[in-house]
């Protein structure tokens, strides 16, 4: 065997690591370990990633998110082995794998990834993102017994009416009483107002930083975003959030300066729709990046764009959590993706086909053929799950999304 | 031995049956919410048919939904794309119930823009707050249906159509109680039929039918003293619970119960019978349904002519037994333990649609509370269209034999 006697510089990789995700991992440990203490205390409440959380987080709770831990099950590759323990209970594999993984988890704490979410005191859901939620709480509500809230938004078409601020509004002050009755504290309204605040300034934070990825080249990718967002889910209304997305928003901002995109060389910009597959995000988006493919918008990190107006805080909560733009029906979310496309002057789109999800993947069909006719960019749908990765097909999507890219270059 | 059922039959029985109530001057408008309002379109004028699946009807969906929506949407987006809806002049649809529906109407307004479709929201909580929201809700569609069909709101056609539905299922419910009883009075296929019936084509006709067999089951129970037990049940049940039986009641073979969703209870009582008597069991009865199309919609209860139609026909809706979309599983299978303890149910079917989340969430805690009551489950996961009918049946057949082993 002969020996090299020249060293090569190590190959550039095709991506862009963002030096904030050192302190994306730490502020989000330190979270995590703040779940469990707070289950210890009696304060720990699960929420929906849509649930109004300035509420809990003013009544001095610590919430933990399932749907994050789902995508931390997915990422860790053990998706198909808790999904598996909710089936042995009698849960149809049917059913959406963010709630099969929890519930698996429930089940066998000790053969999940960081023992499974702390067992909380109370459970939040709000149907502003599909009517899911609901039944999974009420399954995970027998098995611990922690009690169920649910905040009711039913679906707007158009502008909200009057009828329905006020049904969200009674819903709100139902959640106060019921926080006020589990946690033995009183409602405290100035405070809410300053949680509302917190939660209005990372908001701007992470929005100003999707909105950098209109420059070109866009220095977020998809999978930087979809990392990044777990601040923005688990932690609004805490000053720990804005901690994170000054730091992230400087660092794009940088970026942005001195024109460095997310991936070396930006050929392709695309628009994705629907959570990421967890299980391959790295793979996904990085095989992608060497083809010089960048995604610098997707529909599923922009859903946490609105800020809290000042005003009476209830009624104020209750417009921004009935209004987001899942609880607002195919129409809107078409529309929104083709403001996306053309805002962030996308080629075309991909839109993932999540067989968990009916509320955002049933309509994709429809959304294909009118994104296409009205922006003239093409897209393409490929198909599988966000946990379960026996429902996704690799190679399959890969071809997929070739043909698209044939199509654009 | 009986002959095997035909779902066949009962497909274009209820294709008939709708031709006889259509006339050139009947609007008619498909829902599919098993709560909808029916007095409401009444009162414009308008005839409500409730939409069934079609055992017939697949494929023709792929285009426009994936195969992870609901068996029951998919199947009746196949009918509209295969033409095979009777004529409508609109469809309902329900918001807010469960994600398949939700996106099913929004689907149908892209692929069909001739079809008028309609959205009636509904809340899923079921407190005065969901009723003041319900009652705005009605009151906006009634508008609605105003400015789309030219035709106001009309109380006498309203207060026609409450006397209508309030008849139908105080026989129904009667029927129901007594079969509780005595299930053999009159067989489940047969009750199975007149709520299709009724709901397929709501008016005097169908009534006259629910209330000539609810007097004939009232001549056979008198018989056996059994009336004022009945009733007493049944005003149980129309309250969510069940009193004490003052009756012993009938026990010629296993008694079975239903639970489920949005299942078609002629569907059920098809593939029953039909296991029945391949297993050679004929005794076996179902005693009680829990389904949205047939249990839940009958024991409704009736609008008070009173007050504000809106108002009360959204506090008969809220208080309606509760459907798999809306809050209180907890009360739901309380209610479950409760009709094990005191109906002396041997075995329990439970029916899921595929994809169905609302019905696939709570079936987990059905069988721990059956395994808890030594009550025999078999779990029937379904489609419309049968696809997997002979599994079904073998499924049934064996639950019906280690039933009888228990026995
Ligand atoms: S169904 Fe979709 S929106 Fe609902 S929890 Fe699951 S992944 Fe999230
Ligand atoms: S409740 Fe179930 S069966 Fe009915 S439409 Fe929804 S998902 Fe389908």
């Amino acid at each position: 065997m002969s020996q090299k006697t020249t060293t090569e510089p190590p190959k550039e990789k095709a991506y862009r690591k963002l030096y904030t995700s050192k302190l994306l991992r730490e502020t989000m440990t330190l979270h995590i370990l703040s779940t469990k203490t707070a289950s210890q205390n009696g304060r720990l409440v699960w929420v929906t990633s849509g649930f109004p959380v300035e509420i809990p987080v003013a009544f001095d709770t610590v919430a933990a998110y399932p749907e994050q831990y789902g995508a931390i099950v997915g990422s860790e590759k053990c998706g198909p082995l808790l999904c598996g323990f909710a089936e042995e209970l009698g849960f149809s594999q049917e059913l959406c794998s963010y709630a099969r993984s929890s519930i698996g988890s429930v089940k066998k704490p000790e053969q999940s990834p960081l023992t499974g979410l702390p067992i909380p005191q109370a459970l939040l859901a709000c149907n502003n993102i599909c009517g899911t939620v609901l039944g999974w709480y009420e399954a995970v509500s027998e098995m611990t017994g922690a009690p169920v809230y649910l905040v009711d938004t039913p679906p707007l078409e158009g502008d909200q009416p009057p009828h329905h601020l006020a049904y969200v509004k009674s819903n709100l002050e139902g959640l106060i009483t019921f926080m006020s009755e589990t946690f033995n504290q009183p409602y405290d309204e100035e405070k809410l107002l300053q949680v509302a605040d917190l939660s209005n300034t990372a908001v701007n934070l992470w929005t100003k930083s999707l909105e950098a990825c209109k420059n070109k080249p866009s220095p977020l990718n998809c999978a930087d975003r979809f990392l990044s967002m777990a601040p923005i889910v688990a932690l609004r209304g805490t000053q720990q959030a804005i901690d994170f997305y000054q730091a992230f928003y400087g660092e794009v901002k940088e970026r942005v300066k001195q024109g460095l995109g997310a991936i070396r060389e930006e050929r392709v910009r695309l628009l994705w729709d629907n959570i990421p597959p967890w299980f391959t995000i790295y793979n996904f988006f990085n095989t992608l990046a060497k083809k010089g493919v960048v995604f610098p918008a997707d529909s599923y990190t922009h859903a946490w764009s609105a800020n809290i107006p000042r005003g009476e805080a209830l009624e104020s909560i209750a417009q921004v959590y009935s209004k987001i733009w899942l609880n607002k029906g195919l129409s809107a979310k078409i529309d929104k993706m083709c403001n996306l496309i053309k805002d962030y002057e996308l080629d075309g789109f991909v839109l993932f086909s999540v067989r968990s999800c009916k509320r955002y993947s049933l309509g994709q069909m429809v959304t294909k053929e009118v994104i296409t006719r009205r922006t003239g960019v093409p897209g393409v749908i490929i198909e599988g799950d966000m946990v379960d990765s026996q429902q996704y097909n690799e190679a399959q999507a890969e071809t997929r999304v070739d043909a698209l890219l044939e199509m654009i270059l | 031995m009986s002959a095997p059922l035909s779902y066949d039959t009962v497909v274009s029985e209820r294709r008939q049956l709708l031709q006889t109530i259509i006339t050139p001057e009947t609007s008619l408008v498909g829902y599919i919410y098993p709560h909808t309002p029916l007095e409401l379109f009444f009162a414009h004028h308008l005839t409500p048919t409730l939409l069934w699946a079609d055992h017939k009807t697949s494929g023709a969906y792929e285009a426009s939904l994936q195969t992870f929506c609901c068996a029951y949407s998919r199947n009746l987006f196949s009918q509209r794309a295969k033409e095979q809806l009777p004529k409508l002049s609109a469809i309902a649809f329900p918001g807010g119930t469960c994600d398949s529906l939700q996106n099913l109407g929004d689907v149908w307004r892209a692929r069909f823009h001739e079809d008028t479709v309609l959205r009636l929201t509904y809340p899923v909580a079921r407190d005065e707050a969901a009723i003041t929201y319900l009652t705005e809700e009605l009151r906006g569609f009634s508008n609605h249906l105003e400015v789309t069909f030219g035709s106001k709101f009309s109380i006498d056609k309203y207060r026609e159509a409450v006397a209508l539905t309030a008849e139908f299922r105080a026989a129904a419910q009667f029927i129901v109680a007594a079969r509780i009883f005595q299930p053999s009075i009159y067989p489940y296929p047969e009750y199975a039929k007149l709520i299709r019936q009724f709901f397929t084509a709501p008016g005097p006709h169908t009534l006259q039918q629910v209330e000539q067999v609810a007097s004939e089951v009232q001549h056979e129970l008198r018989t056996n003293q059994l009336i004022p037990s009945a009733e007493a049940l049944r005003y149980g049940l129309l309250k969510g619970q069940i009193p004490e039986l003052t009756a012993t009641p009938e026990r010629k073979g296993p008694r079975i119960v239903v639970v489920g969703g949005m299942i078609d209870p002629e569907g059920i009582a098809v593939l029953f019978e039909n296991a029945k008597i391949n297993a050679e069991v004929e005794e076996a009865q179902i005693v009680l349904d829990i389904l949205s199309f047939s249990f839940r919609t009958v024991f409704h209860p009736p609008s008070n002519l009173q007050g504000d139609p809106f108002h009360e026909l959204a506090q008969s809706i809220i208080s309606a037994p509760a459907e798999p979309t809306q809050e209180g599983l907890p009360d739901r299978l309380h209610f479950l333990e409760v009709i094990f303890d005191k109906l002396k149910i041997d075995g329990l079917i439970i029916a899921e649609h595929s994809f169905c989340d609302p019905d696939q969430f709570e079936i987990p805690d059905m069988l721990k509370i059956a395994e808890k009551k030594k009550v025999l489950t078999v779990r029937l996961p379904l489609d419309p269209e049968f696809s997997d009918r002979a599994r079904i049946e073998g499924r049934l057949q064996s639950f019906f034999e280690t039933l009888s082993v228990k026995r």
